[in-house]
């Protein structure tokens, strides 16, 4: 236990000095460290490699993962209150009791992985990136009308269909993030290195 | 109440947007998206001012979304959020300092007309 937290910081050290992301070591290296041989280096190096793999998704599966949450939550959640039925008051009850139904449950499940899959595409890319962007959950959901409920789509929805995939692809040729790096809190905005 | 309704949908809506863009910047970009990590995303955003304003406004304009649908149908309620792509757009340039070019300006304009067409013509 030791030894991996002497591991951790000799390769910190090494990380920050190297200047890259990558290091460029053999396991020899911290085996020079005193009391360490190279099997053990290579166990804790495993021990850490299994620690710290994050799950990295590209900014295209987020968006993805965002509109089919907001789609599939919307599609859930107008479903469900429609069962529940009239919703308008200024008291907390009505919307308590929404809760009761199974399809609003699923339905606002669906809608925190769409926030929390927002917030994460927000922390990347520009406002005005995300907005248009993610405006094919409007598509998507005319097209589920068409083919899932055998609505007839209307001229104006094709037009208006085509407008928006005509905005979107605009926009997706543009880059993602242009907006300023600023530091946690400091409000020390300084140009972002491109 | 319709108008009220739709008041409530998008000035709440828009101030969210750029609130919770301006916090999570500060927060730092989010990489990883295993379960552990997202509560611990979920942790630090509960101390972070902005979002703590951004996502209780984004509820507010949820929920006046779903009481306005529940008396109105969708072509009625979409079409006034639809304007709004071109209001945060013009916001994220003023307040973000994000770079808009013409290909963002056409993007926004051509989504927010494309929206207001797929909701009136149901």
């Amino acid at each position: 236990m030791k030894r991996k937290s002497d591991l951790r910081k000799w390769l910190l050290m090494a990380y920050v000095r190297g200047d890259s992301d990558a290091l460029q070591l053999t396991h020899e290296f911290p085996a020079k460290m005193p009391g360490s041989r190279r099997s053990t280096t290579i166990l804790a190096a495993g021990v850490l490699k299994n620690q710290s793999q994050p799950l990295r998704l590209k900014t295209r599966t987020v968006v993805a993962l965002l509109v089919a949450s907001n789609v599939l939550g919307n599609f859930t959640l107008s479903r469900g209150l429609h069962e529940v039925g009239r919703l308008v008051s200024f008291s907390p009850w009505p919307y308590i009791h929404a809760f009761v139904n199974p399809l609003v449950v699923l339905g606002v499940l669906l809608l925190i992985v769409w926030l929390i899959s927002q917030l994460s595409l927000l922390s990347r890319v520009d406002l005005s990136y995300v907005l248009p962007v993610t405006s094919v959950s409007y598509v998507l959901t005319a097209l589920m009308g068409e083919f899932l409920l055998h609505e007839r789509v209307s001229t104006e929805r094709w037009i208006g269909i085509g407008m928006i995939g005509l905005g979107v692809s605009l926009v997706v040729r543009t880059v993602p993030r242009t907006a300023p790096v600023l530091h946690k809190f400091g409000d020390l905005p300084y140009e972002a290195a491109q | 109440m319709k108008w009220l309704l739709i008041a409530l949908i998008v000035i709440p809506g828009t101030i969210a947007d750029v609130l919770n863009t301006m916090g999570m910047k500060r927060n730092g970009e989010v990489c990883d998206f295993r379960p552990r990590a997202i509560f611990r995303l979920i942790a630090s955003l509960a101390r972070n001012p902005y979002v703590g304003v951004g996502v209780p406004a984004m509820a507010v304009s949820f929920f006046a979304l779903m009481a306005l649908l529940s008396i109105t149908n969708l072509s009625f309620a979409v079409p006034a959020t639809a304007f709004s792509y071109v209001l945060e757009t013009a916001l994220a340039k003023y307040i973000l300092k994000e770079h808009i070019g013409w290909r963002r300006w056409a993007g926004a304009s051509l989504v927010g007309c494309g929206v207001l067409l797929v909701s009136v013509g149901v």
